[in-house]
C-alpha cells in the first residue's frame, strides 16, 4: 500500500502539562460560578478564559467543524450564564462545564448526524484482534487523520476528544458522560480500536499480521 | 502479558499518554515502562490514538467576543422552558408570561374608569346606574385590547418578533387576561352600585353591560388581529361615541341610528350570537400562521 508523505505530529509530552486540577484553581472556579449566578459578566469572562482552550479543542474534535465548535462554545457560555444558579457542586466546575458543552453538542449534532457508519460495527471485531501493541501509526498526515477521526461514531469521537483533546482524567470523563469509570475505559478502548481501523482502511496505519 | 509476576499498569496507560496522571502515579508507570516491553508497546497504541485525536486546532475565539455574543443572546431571547406547543400547560405558561408583559397603565386605567363610573352612577340617582355601567364596561374592554397590543406599545417587541408563538396567539392570551380582569372589575362595580342604588337588581345591572362589553371586545379583537390594533380602536371608539350620543343627546335619541345602537347595547340572543361568531373568528385567526396585515409591523403615528 502506498504510504504518502508523513508528518510527525507534535504531541505534548506527558511531563509537559498535567490534566490534574489544582485544588486552589477549583476554588477559584467555584467563586466565579457564584458571581456568575449573581449576574457578574466579568466572572463569566474569567471562567471562559480558564477553560476555553480545553472546551474548544473538545468541541472542535467532537463537532468536526470549527464554525460549529465556535457556535457551540457560545451556546455553552449562554447555558452557563443561565444555569449558574443551578450549579449544585456535585462535580467540579470544569466537569459541569464539559457536561453542558456536551449536551449542547448533542442537541445540535443529533439533527445533523448521518446514520451510524459501518466502522462502528467493525470496532468490536478489531478489538478481538491482537492488542494495541500490534499497531503503530508513526507519522501520518494531518488531513488523513482528521478524515479517519471524523468517520468515527459520535460516542467514540466524544470519549477520545475528552481523553486526548480536552485531556480530562477518566474520573472526570465518567462524570461528564454520567457513566462508571469502567465504562469510560472500555469505551475508550473500543474507540481507539475503531480509530485504528479507520486509519488502516485509509492506508495510514499498518495492521501487523 | 509477561508472566513474570509484575503488576502491569494497563489501566493507567491511556491517562499516562494523555498526560493527566499526578506525579507519583506517573513515576510508578515510568518505572514499570522502563522494565516492560509489552507495556511500552501498549503505550505506543495509546500515544498514537492521542496524537490522532489531538491534531493541532486553532485557538478559541477571544473571551470578550464570545461573552458579548452569549450575553446578547441571553438578553434578547427570553429563556424558553421546554413546553409543548399546544395544550393546557402551554396555555398556562403563556398566560403567566403575558401577565408580566401587560403594562401597569392598562390595569390602572381600567380601574380608574370603573371607579369614575361608580361615582357617576351613584351621583346620577334613579335609573342611571345601568346606563353608566353599560357605557363604562365596554370602554375599558376595548381600551384594554388596544392597550395590550401593537409594536409601539410592546415592551418586549424585539424578543416577541423572534419567538415561535404567533403574535395573534399572544394577543389572544393577553386579551383573555384583560377580559378576566375587566369582568371582575365590572362585577365589583355593579355590586357597589347595587348597594347605593337599591332599586335596581344586581342581575339587571350585569345584563346591562355584559352584552355590549363582550360584543365590543370580540369585535375589536377580530379587527386587531385581522387589520391592526389602531383600526380596531378606531372602530370601537366610533361605536362607543355613537352610543353615548344616542343616549345623551335628545335630538339623536330617536330614529334609525338610535334603534341600531339600542340593538347592539343589549344582552340579547342577537348580541350573544354575534359575540360567539366573532370569538370563533378570533380563534380561527389565532391558529393561522403569520402576522396580521397592516398595523402590526408598522409603528403607526397618530
Amino acid at each position: 500500500m502506498p504510504v504518502p508523505d508523513r508528518l510527525r505530529l507534535r504531541w505534548p509530552s506527558p511531563e509537559a502539562a498535567s490534566g490534574v486540577e489544582d485544588p486552589s484553581a477549583s476554588e477559584a472556579d467555584l467563586a466565579m460560578v457564584g458571581r456568575i449566578a449573581a449576574g457578574d459578566a466579568a466572572a463569566l469572562t474569567a471562567l471562559y478564559r480558564r477553560h476555553a482552550d480545553r472546551l474548544f479543542v473538545f468541541l472542535q474534535r467532537y463537532a468536526r467543524d470549527r464554525m460549529v465548535a465556535e457556535e457551540l462554545l457560545q451556546d455553552t457560555l449562554l447555558a452557563v450564564w443561565r444555569s449558574a444558579h443551578l450549579y449544585a457542586g456535585r462535580s467540579s466546575v470544569r466537569t459541569w462545564m464539559f457536561g453542558i458543552a456536551r449536551r449542547q453538542a448533542h442537541n445540535r449534532l443529533r439533527v445533523q448526524e448521518p446514520q451510524k457508519l459501518p466502522l462502528d460495527g467493525l470496532a468490536g471485531r478489531a478489538d478481538q484482534a491482537p492488542g494495541p501493541a500490534e499497531w503503530a501509526i508513526a507519522r501520518v498526515q494531518h488531513a488523513a487523520i482528521a478524515d479517519a477521526f471524523a468517520a468515527l461514531a459520535p460516542h467514540h469521537r466524544e470519549v477520545l476528544a475528552l481523553a486526548f483533546a480536552a485531556r480530562l482524567p477518566h474520573r472526570e470523563i465518567a462524570e461528564v458522560l454520567d457513566v462508571p469509570v469502567g465504562t469510560v475505559k472500555s469505551r475508550l478502548h473500543h474507540a481507539r480500536a475503531a480509530l485504528h481501523r479507520a486509519l488502516v482502511d485509509r492506508g495510514y496505519a499498518e495492521e501487523r499480521p | 502479558m509477561s508472566g513474570d509476576g509484575m503488576r502491569h499498569p494497563t489501566d493507567a496507560l491511556a491517562e499516562y499518554a494523555a498526560g493527566v496522571l499526578d506525579p507519583p502515579e506517573r513515576a510508578t508507570v515510568e518505572t514499570h515502562l522502563a522494565a516492560c516491553s509489552s507495556c511500552r508497546a501498549a503505550l505506543r497504541g495509546w500515544t498514537a490514538a492521542a496524537a490522532a485525536t489531538w491534531t493541532p486546532t486553532e485557538a478559541p475565539p477571544s473571551a470578550p467576543s464570545v461573552v458579548r455574543a452569549a450575553l446578547a443572546r441571553a438578553a434578547l431571547a427570553p429563556q424558553a422552558p421546554p413546553f409543548r406547543r399546544r395544550g393546557v400547560r402551554f396555555a398556562a405558561e403563556l398566560l403567566r408570561a403575558e401577565l408580566r408583559l401587560v403594562r401597569p397603565p392598562v390595569w390602572v386605567a381600567s380601574i380608574l374608569v370603573m371607579a369614575c363610573a361608580v361615582v357617576a352612577a351613584a351621583a346620577g340617582g334613579h335609573g342611571s346606574g345601568a346606563t353608566v355601567l353599560s357605557l363604562a364596561a365596554p370602554l375599558i374592554a376595548v381600551a384594554g385590547v388596544a392597550g395590550v397590543y401593537g409594536p409601539e406599545r410592546e415592551p418586549a417587541f424585539e424578543a416577541l418578533a423572534i419567538t415561535s408563538t404567533s403574535p395573534r396567539l399572544v394577543l389572544l392570551a393577553r386579551v383573555t387576561l384583560v377580559f378576566a380582569y375587566d369582568l371582575t372589575l365590572a362585577v365589583a362595580a355593579s355590586a357597589v352600585v347595587r348597594l347605593v342604588a337599591t332599586e335596581v337588581g344586581l342581575v339587571d345591572l350585569v345584563v346591562a353591560w355584559l352584552g355590549p362589553m363582550t360584543l365590543l371586545l370580540a369585535l375589536s379583537l377580530v379587527l386587531a388581529m385581522w387589520i391592526g390594533p389602531n383600526v380596531s380602536l378606531l372602530v370601537a371608539a366610533a361605536l362607543w361615541v355613537l352610543r353615548v350620543a344616542t343616549v345623551g343627546i335628545p335630538e339623536l335619541s330617536e330614529g334609525w341610528l338610535a334603534a341600531r345602537m339600542q340593538e347592539i347595547w343589549a344582552t340579547s340572543p342577537g348580541t350573544v350570537a354575534a359575540t360567539l361568531a366573532l370569538a370563533a373568528t378570533a380563534l380561527a385567526l389565532s391558529r393561522r400562521p403569520g402576522r396580521p396585515r397592516g398595523g402590526w409591523h408598522r409603528p403607526v403615528a397618530w
